[in-house]
C-alpha cells in the first residue's frame, strides 16, 4: 500500500479509498469516450463530510495531486474524465438535503443529491427545484453550478444558484453570496458584498474548488399543465413564434426543434423514429403552460395568447392546446425518459449559447458542415430553447445533436472531424459562448478571448496555483 | 499474467458493445421514480459496495475492460465485482424499453451479459467461480443438491410431517420440490403437498429429482448445469408428465426460461404453484379459514423481472387476498420495481454478509408498511429473510406463500 493511500485512509476510512485498477477503470470512461480519451484516476476517494474534503484537499495541495470532483459523472463532454490521473473525489456519499425552505423558496443541498431526490422531496413541501432537461439522476449541485437547460420557468433564466460553500484547493472554506456576510440570516441571497464570487465557481467543471454545499432556488409546484405543439416548415416563422411567446411572458418550458428530436420524444421504438419525418413539418415548437388553482386566471390568458400566436402563424401541423400527457408531466418534474434517447445510439451533442433570431443562420451553417463531413442530414437533430425570456439578448441554448453507432469507427471519425471544425464555426457564426467549457472547445476559444482569458487564468492561478483542480478541462 | 485468447474476446464482444452504448446516465441505479415518486435504489450490490464498479453500469464497464484486455488478470477485487451481484435484473428493468442499436434487444440485457461473463470466467479463463460456488457445484455433482446433503434424504422432510410422503408416481401433474425446500425449508415442501392434497389434485413427485441447476447457471458453471438439467428433463419426459408445478421461484425460472434455451421445447407445461392454485380456489376446491393478519408480499426476482412479459405478479397476491381476514399491504418497491432479497446469483454462498444486509434493507421496508408478516413464494428468499430477521432482531414473521395458505386450511 502506498504512503498516499494510507494518508487518504486516515482521512476518509479504509473502505472509502481504493487504488484497485478494476474500480478505477469504471471512472475512466463516460458516454463521451469517442471524443474524450479515457483515462483512469489513480485513486477513488469517497468523502462523507466537508471536513474530510478539506483534509483531502490539503493533502492533494501539498503533494500536488490532481483532484477531479465527481458528483454523478453525467455530462456531454467527459468533464469528469481525468487528464493526468489523480484523485477521483466521488461525492455520492454526501447526499443530504439539509434544508427545504418554502418561505425563502430555497434549498440547501450536498453534491451527491440527485435532481430526482430533490424534486421528490420538494413535492412533499409543495415546491419544486429547477428541473434540467437531463436525466434526473444527475447531481443538482453539478448541474446548477455548470448551468443547464431547465424546464421549470424559462422566464427566470438558467441561473439557479444562490450561494455556495466551497472548499478551495488549499483546503480552506469559502462561503459566497449572503452566506459570506457576517451575521447574515442565511445563504438565501445571491447578492453578497462586492463582486459575485458565486459565479467564479460556475460554468467550469470543478476547476476552482469543491462545492460541498449549495443553496439553490426553489419554485412553486404547478399541478395544472397544458401543452401546445405546432409544426413548421419555415424556421424563421418558428423563431418568430418563440419570440412572440417571450414578448408576452407566456409559458414555462419552451423548445423549438428539428422533427427528429420531437420524434424521439414520442416514438416507442428506434425504427419508428424515421416514420415521423414529414408528419409535423421540418421543425416543431412546443410550449408548456403551467399553473395552480390560484393562478388559473393567468393560465387561461396564457392559453388564449398562445393559441392566438400559433393560429396566426404559418404552422403546418398541430396548434391545439391540450392537457400535458402524464409521462411528459413526469419528464418535466424529474426527467427519466430522456435517457431513452439512447435508443437510436450513443448521444452526441454540441451545445452553445446563442441569439434566438440567428437560429436559421446557425442551422444553415451547421447543415453545410454536417454534409461536408459526409454525415447523413436526416440524423442531424438540433433544438433551441429560450431563456431569460428572450428579452435580454434573446439568449437561447442551441444544440446540434445526433445518435451514432460508437462501434462504427468511420462514423465516429466523421463526428470527431465535424466537432473539431464546428468549434471554430460556432465562433465564426457569432454565438455568445460554448455551453460548457471542455478541452475541445476551449482550445478553439482561448487564443481569441484576449484579456477575458488572461484575467480568468490569473484568477485560476491565484486560487489554484498548483493547477490541481480537474486540470486540462479549461486551460488547455 | 494470463493471455486472454481471441475466442474469449469474441464471446464477450457483443456485451462489450453494450458497454459502448451505455449512456452512463445511472438510470439503472434507481427504481422508476416516475412510477414510485422517489428515486429509491434498485441495485443491492451498488448500494452495499458503493463504488461505480458494483452498479450495473460499472459492471458492464468491467466486462468491457476484460474484453479489451485492459484487465488482464484476476484479482480479489475483480472477482468481487463480478460475483457480488445477485443478478436480480433490477438494472436491466430500468434500461428496458430502449432498443439497443443494431439489435432487437430492448435495452441492455445486464442479466444475460453478467451470466455470460461468469461463464467465460469459469469455463474459458479459469478465473472463477469463487471457492464457495465451486463447492456447491461439487456437491451438486455428488449429491444432486448444493447443500452437501445425502441424495437419498431428499424426501425425508415429508416423513417427519403429518402430511406423509407424496406419491412417487407417473402422473399428469408432478410437483418438483427443489433443493432448498427439501433440505433447508422443509415446511414449504410439506405445505405445498398439503395444499395439493387438500384440493384433491392427483399428483406425484419424481423418484430421482436432481438440482434444477439454477445455482450453476447463475454462477457461470454452464456445463455442470446442463448435466443436471438434462437428467431432470429426460426423466420428466419419460414419465409422460403434462404439468410440472414448482414451489421454488428459482427452479421455476430455470425450467421455464433456461431449459428451453438448452433443450428446445420441453413438451410439458411449467407452472409456479402460485399460478396453479388460483384456479383451485375459484373452483372451490381450496377453501381457507379466517386469519387476522397484516401481510406484505415480496416479489422474487425469479418469478418477476427474470420472466419478462411472463412475470407472475398478480396470482400470488390474489392467493394472499383469498384468505379471509388477511390484509395485503404493498411495500413501496413492488412488482418489477422490487428490491431483491439478496440471496440469488451465488451471493448467499459467497457473500453472506452482503446477502443478509440486502434482506435487512427489505425488512426495513416491511416495517414501513406496518405488516406483521412478510410473505414470498420462494424458499431461497424465505431462507435469507429468516437469516436477516435473526441478524437484525426485527420482529417480522417470514412465511412462504404456501405456508400462509396451508396454515389457513
Amino acid at each position: 500500500m502506498s504512503r498516499l493511500v494510507r494518508h487518504l485512509e486516515d482521512i476518509v476510512g479504509e473502505e472509502n479509498v481504493t487504488d484497485d485498477e478494476e474500480v478505477l477503470w469504471t471512472y475512466a470512461r463516460d458516454q463521451q469516450w469517442p471524443f474524450v480519451p479515457p483515462m483512469r484516476p489513480d485513486y477513488v476517494v469517497r468523502p462523507k463530510s466537508r471536513e474530510e474534503v478539506q483534509a483531502v484537499m490539503r493533502l492533494a495541495y501539498r503533494e500536488r495531486i490532481p483532484v477531479i470532483p465527481y458528483s454523478a459523472g453525467i455530462n456531454v463532454r467527459g468533464l469528469c474524465i481525468p487528464t493526468q490521473g489523480g484523485i477521483m473525489l466521488d461525492m455520492r456519499k454526501m447526499n443530504r438535503i439539509l434544508e427545504i425552505n418554502t418561505e425563502m423558496m430555497a434549498c440547501v443541498i450536498e453534491p451527491g443529491v440527485t435532481i430526482a431526490q430533490l424534486a421528490s422531496e420538494c413535492m412533499k413541501h409543495g415546491v419544486r427545484p429547477a428541473v434540467p432537461g437531463c436525466p434526473a439522476t444527475a447531481s443538482a449541485v453539478a448541474n446548477y453550478s455548470l448551468r443547464g437547460l431547465y424546464h421549470h420557468q424559462w422566464k427566470d433564466g438558467i441561473e439557479n444558484v444562490l450561494s455556495m460553500e466551497v472548499v478551495l484547493p488549499n483546503g480552506e472554506v469559502l462561503y459566497t453570496g449572503s452566506w459570506g456576510f457576517p451575521n447574515s440570516p442565511g445563504p438565501y441571497s445571491r447578492y453578497g458584498q462586492g463582486p459575485d464570487l458565486t459565479g467564479l465557481f460556475q460554468n467550469q467543471p470543478g476547476t476552482m474548488g469543491v462545492i460541498t454545499k449549495m443553496c439553490a432556488k426553489l419554485f412553486p409546484y404547478c399541478d395544472i399543465k397544458d401543452w401546445v405543439v405546432a409544426g413548421y416548415d419555415d424556421l424563421n416563422e418558428l423563431v418568430r413564434v418563440i419570440l412572440e411567446f417571450g414578448k408576452y411572458e407566456i409559458g414555462t418550458s419552451c423548445m423549438g426543434m428539428h422533427w427528429l428530436g420531437f420524434a424521439m420524444i414520442f416514438s416507442g421504438r428506434a425504427e419508428d423514429v424515421m416514420e415521423f419525418k414529414g408528419t409535423w413539418g421540418e421543425y416543431v415548437v412546443w410550449l408548456a403552460i403551467e399553473g395552480t388553482e390560484e393562478t388559473k386566471g393567468r393560465m387561461e390568458w396564457e392559453r388564449e395568447m398562445a393559441e392566438n400566436i400559433v393560429r396566426n402563424s404559418n404552422y403546418v401541423a398541430g396548434g391545439e392546446i391540450f392537457p400535458m400527457p402524464e409521462d411528459l408531466v413526469n419528464e418535466m418534474t424529474y426527467p427519466r425518459d430522456v435517457a431513452s434517447w439512447f435508443r437510436l445510439g450513443s448521444y452526441y451533442a454540441v451545445p452553445f449559447f446563442a441569439q434566438m433570431k440567428l437560429a436559421p443562420v446557425y442551422h444553415e451553417e451547421t447543415k453545410k458542415l454536417w454534409l461536408k463531413h459526409g454525415l447523413d442530414y436526416d440524423t442531424c437533430g438540433w433544438f433551441i430553447a429560450p431563456f431569460d425570456y428572450c428579452k435580454h439578448g434573446q439568449s437561447c441554448y442551441y444544440e446540434v445533436e445526433t445518435w451514432f453507432d460508437p462501434t462504427n469507427e468511420e462514423e465516429r471519425q466523421k463526428l470527431i472531424n465535424f466537432t473539431d471544425e464546428y468549434h471554430q464555426k460556432i465562433i465564426e457564426m457569432g454565438a455568445y459562448a460554448y455551453f460548457r467549457p471542455n478541452p475541445g472547445n476551449m482550445s478553439a476559444a482561448l487564443p481569441l478571448m484576449g484579456n477575458y482569458a488572461k484575467l480568468w487564468k490569473a484568477i485560476k492561478d491565484l486560487i489554484d496555483p498548483h493547477d490541481i483542480m480537474n486540470p486540462g478541462k479549461v486551460f488547455v | 499474467m494470463v493471455t486472454i485468447l481471441e475466442n474469449v474476446i469474441e464471446s464477450l464482444r457483443k456485451y462489450a458493445a453494450w458497454a459502448y452504448r451505455c449512456g452512463k446516465e445511472r438510470t439503472c441505479h434507481f427504481v422508476n421514480y416516475h412510477k414510485l415518486g422517489a428515486p429509491l435504489p434498485i441495485c443491492p450490490s451498488g448500494e452495499y459496495f458503493k463504488y461505480e464498479a458494483y452498479y450495473g453500469s460499472g459492471r458492464l464497464e468491467t466486462l468491457r475492460a476484460i474484453a479489451e484486455r485492459d484487465i488482464k488478470e484476476p484479482s480479489e477485487r475483480l472477482l468481487e465485482i463480478i460475483y457480488a451481484c445477485t443478478v436480480c435484473g433490477g438494472c436491466r428493468q430500468q434500461c428496458k424499453g430502449h432498443v439497443t442499436q443494431g439489435t432487437d434487444v430492448m435495452g441492455i440485457d445486464h442479466v444475460e451479459a453478467f451470466e455470460a461473463l461468469r461463464t467465460v470466467l469459469s469455463e474459458e479463463l479459469g478465473w472463477g467461480p469463487l471457492p464457495a460456488q465451486k463447492a456447491f457445484a461439487e456437491s451438486i455433482k455428488l449429491n444432486h443438491n448444493p447443500y452437501n446433503e445425502p441424495h437419498e434424504k431428499r424426501r425425508a422432510c415429508f416423513a417427519s410431517s403429518d402430511v406423509g410422503e407424496p406419491p412417487v408416481k407417473n402422473a399428469e401433474v408432478i410437483y418438483f420440490v427443489g433443493c432448498t425446500s427439501s433440505y433447508r425449508e422443509p415446511s414449504i415442501a410439506v405445505s405445498t403437498v398439503k395444499l395439493l392434497k387438500a384440493a384433491g389434485v392427483d399428483f406425484g413427485v419424481m423418484s430421482d429429482e436432481w438440482c434444477c441447476g439454477s445455482p450453476l447457471l447463475r454462477t457461470g458453471q454452464k456445463s455442470a448445469a446442463v448435466e443436471t438439467a438434462k437428467h431432470n428433463v429426460e426423466t420428466l419426459k419419460q414419465m409422460g408428465v403434462k404439468t410440472v408445478i414448482f414451489s421454488c421461484a428459482g427452479c421455476y425460472r430455470t425450467f421455464k426460461e433456461d431449459y428451453p434455451q438448452l433443450f428446445g421445447d420441453l413438451g410439458f407445461e411449467c407452472l409456479h404453484v402460485s399460478e396453479y392454485l388460483p384456479q383451485l380456489v375459484k373452483e372451490g376446491k381450496l377453501k381457507f379459514k379466517e386469519m387476522q393478519r397484516k401481510v406484505t408480499y415480496h416479489d422474487p426476482c425469479h418469478l418477476g423481472r427474470h420472466l419478462g412479459f411472463a412475470a407472475v405478479y398478480e396470482p400470488p397476491r390474489e392467493l394472499v387476498k383469498a384468505v379471509p381476514g388477511v390484509e395485503l399491504v404493498e411495500m413501496k418497491r413492488n412488482r418489477e420495481q422490487s428490491w431483491c432479497c439478496g440471496s440469488g446469483g451465488g451471493v448467499k454462498a459467497a457473500f453472506d454478509d452482503f446477502a443478509v444486509w440486502t434482506a435487512i434493507e427489505r425488512l426495513k421496508e416491511v416495517e414501513e408498511t406496518g405488516a406483521q408478516t412478510l410473505v414470498t413464494p420462494c424458499p431461497f428468499c424465505v431462507h435469507n429473510f429468516k437469516d436477516a430477521v435473526a441478524a437484525s432482531g426485527k420482529s417480522i414473521e417470514v412465511l412462504d406463500l404456501v405456508e400462509l395458505l396451508a396454515n389457513a386450511l
